[in-house]
């Protein structure tokens, strides 16, 4: 872990230079940027911008990113949509999708407005990572901030899809009795809402102890 | 979901083993879960008379958590919706939904805030309808109330009328369990 905080430290200092010249530049006035820092073992620096690309106003439907380092946006991905349940409108359903270590890594901006306000634009993002059949760990509800200005997206610190990671203890009493809730938060403040390995559901282990002595060994659930 | 432990002083270890992508993740901490004493109680019942807005607000906050007490403790919280800080009688209404059977002894008083003029801020309104949702038990009155009020909200309140007309509905009739996953991830951002 230590490893990885230092590598990442490293990346993070490195990283303002690393947004890229686009020669052929957004079409919006509005495309906002962004710098995501995905992975665990060596984390992946990814720039890039959503872009307006039918022009200002328009919708945001497709991510341009620089994926090698190179300097170029040169990837794009244009945005699918989804259907609301509710009335059964088309709405555009933002989304970025990177290949690294053996695993699909999808930022979701689903229930975000990118248009912005002074030039920032707050973002609610999800993200999941998946390896095969083999793993699979959805994060919701972090808050971000992306840029007009490269440059200011340059200096704000990346999304991290990845570690590090922390536990959120809750407690509260009601009545008589004390209630504990623990969450896994990356530093997106997003909350870890569903973990599966080998097709099972894993959970944070919770213990308590007093004096010394275990009183309590539970496994929380997702709610 | 949390965790319901008896009340009192632990230590706690907390851990989740995400490997091979994400690696195992720990915490070591110490918790306290000590009911309020009824010294406080009375301290911040003596508090809700001071002329200070903000002590009047420390001490409602702390209310929230006497929910045993509910004999001494609503009728004062009924009281604070007369007071003349819209911020507590904001606070009031959200403190009440640690009352919620109390509450619903009184449904028309809160229909009354829910459906009140324009001296009744949003904020008053909006808490108004979520502690009629949060009634126990549910009433058919209490539904048709917020289902009316969502109909005639304007745009400013519509919103939070909406999370309350969901969450009653949500109690009347709990959601699919197929569909569980999406709605609390919704109702979460």
């Amino acid at each position: 872990m230590r490893g990885f905080a230092l590598v990442a430290g490293i990346l993070s200092i490195l990283a303002p230079l690393a947004i890229a010249d686009d020669p052929a530049g957004p079409v919006s006035d509005n495309a906002v940027y962004l710098r995501l820092l995905v992975g665990i073992g060596k984390p992946m620096l990814v720039t890039g911008y959503l872009d307006e690309t039918k022009g200002t106003g328009k919708g945001y439907d497709a991510a341009f990113l620089d994926l090698d380092g190179d300097g170029k946006f040169e990837t794009r991905q244009d945005f699918g949509t989804y259907t609301l349940p509710t009335n059964g409108e088309e709405r555009p359903d933002p989304k970025i999708r990177i290949q690294h270590e053996d695993c699909d890594w999808v930022l979701d901006l689903r229930y975000s407005r990118f248009t912005p306000v002074d030039g920032v634009a707050q973002a609610s993002i999800r993200w999941t990572v998946t390896r095969g059949e083999e793993f699979y760990a959805w994060f919701i509800n972090g808050r971000v901030k992306f840029h007009t200005d490269p440059e200011a997206a340059a200096a704000a610190e990346p999304i991290r899809m990845g570690p590090p990671f922390t536990f959120k203890i809750g407690t509260r009493t009601e009545g008589r009795q004390g209630l504990v809730s623990v969450g896994l938060m990356d530093m997106n403040g997003c909350t870890l809402r569903l973990a599966r390995q080998d097709g099972q559901v894993v959970s944070p282990t919770l213990k308590l102890f007093q004096d010394g002595t275990e009183v309590l060994l539970t496994q929380a659930s997702y709610g | 979901m949390p965790v319901a432990v008896p009340t009192g002083r632990y230590d706690l270890e907390a851990s989740i083993d995400l490997k091979p992508v994400l690696g195992r993740i720990e915490h070591l901490g110490a918790i306290d879960l000590v009911i309020p004493s009824k010294k406080i109680l009375e301290e911040r019942l003596a508090q809700l008379e001071s002329g200070i807005v903000n002590t009047r607000r420390a001490a409602l906050v702390d209310l929230r958590h006497f929910p045993e007490d509910g004999e001494t403790v609503f009728p004062k919280l009924m009281a604070c919706l007369e007071d003349e800080d819209a911020g507590i009688r904001m606070l009031a209404l959200s403190v009440m939904t640690a009352y919620p059977t109390r509450a619903a002894e009184q449904a028309d008083r809160f229909i009354g805030i829910l459906t009140g003029d324009e001296s009744v801020s949003t904020s008053e309104k909006a808490n108004a309808a979520y502690l009629l949702s949060r009634f126990a038990p549910v009433s058919e009155k209490v539904g048709a109330a917020l289902e009316q009020a969502l109909a005639e909200a304007d745009d400013s309140l519509k919103t939070r009328l909406k999370y309350a007309v969901e969450n009653y509905r949500r109690r009347v009739a709990p959601p699919d369990p197929e569909e569980r996953d999406d709605e609390a991830s919704k109702s979460e951002e």
